[in-house]
């Protein structure tokens, strides 16, 4: 009795993991062929495609936020210009890098003509006391034989003026 | 008993082994699919965000910066520019270097190739046409951030003015390797995984007023077949 019940178990033993064995290669099918169906939706090369968008939009804000626009100066320095003050040239550079026009260096060079002393100096208090120059510094005066007087200026320029305007 | 030892012995010890085998093979396909699940999950996710972009943004966007170096159309939309404004345009140069500062002003930024392309040209006309044309500069889709202006005022009202400016293009660096990705090795689908958790594609810049005022001044290249070769190149024109 006890050596057919130890045989019995050892039958059903055996066919539990033949049967268990055979369940989990099916499973194991089923999962491989899930993969296989998913796997053929992924299409990585569109994943690559969309990262790649997402880098370049997120250098674009950059670019954008650095952007800056010059013709703005041209307005802001007809307004300051004394009507008795004449340039006789001029050169805007920007030095090093703007970060959202609150870095860099933005500079103004001209040489100028004033009617008189008097005139240079209402232009130096005028460029003295504007918001968009930084700093002003006059230089190189000569006094004409008609009375007028030259000088050279070099004016630093606030940034947040060349932020584009829309 | 001997019966039943042989059994175990011989059957159901190597069966019992095989299906431990077989239960790490599920478990380990069972983690896959629940990566891969979730990857298709957040594919679908940036799909839906990717396609409410239309076709129109997309390609403003490339004009505004080009995946790579686009010379020729720069210098024809330069020269478009300029002589629209009524300029002279006496000459124009294009250099394109890799800049060390380019990364200063990306800090950052994704990893990719950033180049910067510096412009400069002389152009002679009236000063009020130089604010025109600044302006327009400013404006423009391609962006040209004007760094240098330069002109000297005599007695005529057209002067000569020398503008330099840099123009910028990036092509990204690709974060997933795509053949890689092929045979789904748990590694590379945990990689992919991470890049598209980590991956988010913002399209507040598209919505930018700055960027939706800014004007596309881009002008098609187009060749025809009948302007290409010649028996002599080396022939006066």
């Amino acid at each position: 009795m006890i050596t057919f019940s130890v045989l019995l178990i050892t039958i059903l033993a055996f066919l539990g993991v033949f049967g268990y064995k055979k369940y989990l290669e099916n499973q194991i099918g089923a999962l491989s062929q899930s993969l296989d169906d998913i796997k053929s939706e992924i299409e990585p090369n569109f994943i690559t495609d969309v990262a790649n968008f997402a880098d370049r939009i997120e250098v674009g804000e950059r670019i954008l936020l650095n952007h800056i626009v010059v013709s703005s100066i041209f307005k802001l320095l007809e307004e300051s210009t004394l009507n008795k003050v004449s340039f006789s040239n001029f050169s805007f550079s920007v030095e090093g890098q703007t970060q959202g026009g609150d870095g860099g260096s933005n500079k103004i060079l001209m040489s100028g003509v004033a009617g008189s002393f008097l005139g240079l100096a209402k232009q130096m208090d005028i460029f003295k006391n504007v918001s968009f120059i930084k700093n002003a510094e006059f230089s190189s005066f000569n006094l004409l034989s008609d009375g007028g007087v030259n000088f050279s200026v070099q004016l630093a320029i606030d940034p947040l003026v060349l932020k584009p305007k829309y | 008993m001997l019966a039943a030892g042989a059994i175990v012995w011989g059957l159901v010890k190597p069966g019992w082994e095989e299906t431990l085998v077989l239960k790490k093979e599920k478990e380990s396909l069972e983690t896959a699919f629940a990566n891969i699940k979730q990857i298709q999950e957040l594919r679908n996710e940036k799909l839906s965000v990717f396609n409410s972009i239309s076709a129109s943004d997309k390609e403003r966007f490339d004009r505004f910066l080009p995946p790579f170096e686009d010379e020729g159309a720069l210098i024809v939309m330069l020269e478009d520019l300029i002589k629209s404004k009524g300029f002279f345009l006496k000459n124009i140069s294009i250099q394109e270097k890799r800049d060390p500062s380019t990364s200063l002003i990306l800090k950052g930024s994704p990893g990719g190739e950033y180049r910067k392309t510096f412009v400069s040209f002389t152009v002679s006309g009236s000063y009020g046409m130089l604010k025109i044309l600044l302006e327009s500069l400013g404006r423009s889709l391609r962006i040209v951030d004007v760094k240098n202006v330069s002109f000297n005022s005599d007695e005529t009202d057209i002067y000569e003015y020398n503008i330099k400016g840099e123009v910028y293009w990036f092509t990204p660096k690709n974060k997933i390797n795509v053949d890689k990705i092929s045979d789904f090795g748990s590694e590379e689908v945990l990689d992919l995984l991470v890049t598209l958790k980590s991956l988010e594609l913002k399209t507040d810049l598209l919505k930018d007023p700055l960027f939706n005022s800014l004007m596309d001044f881009y002008k098609k290249i187009d060749v025809s077949d009948d302007e290409v070769g010649r028996p002599n190149p080396f022939e006066p024109l």
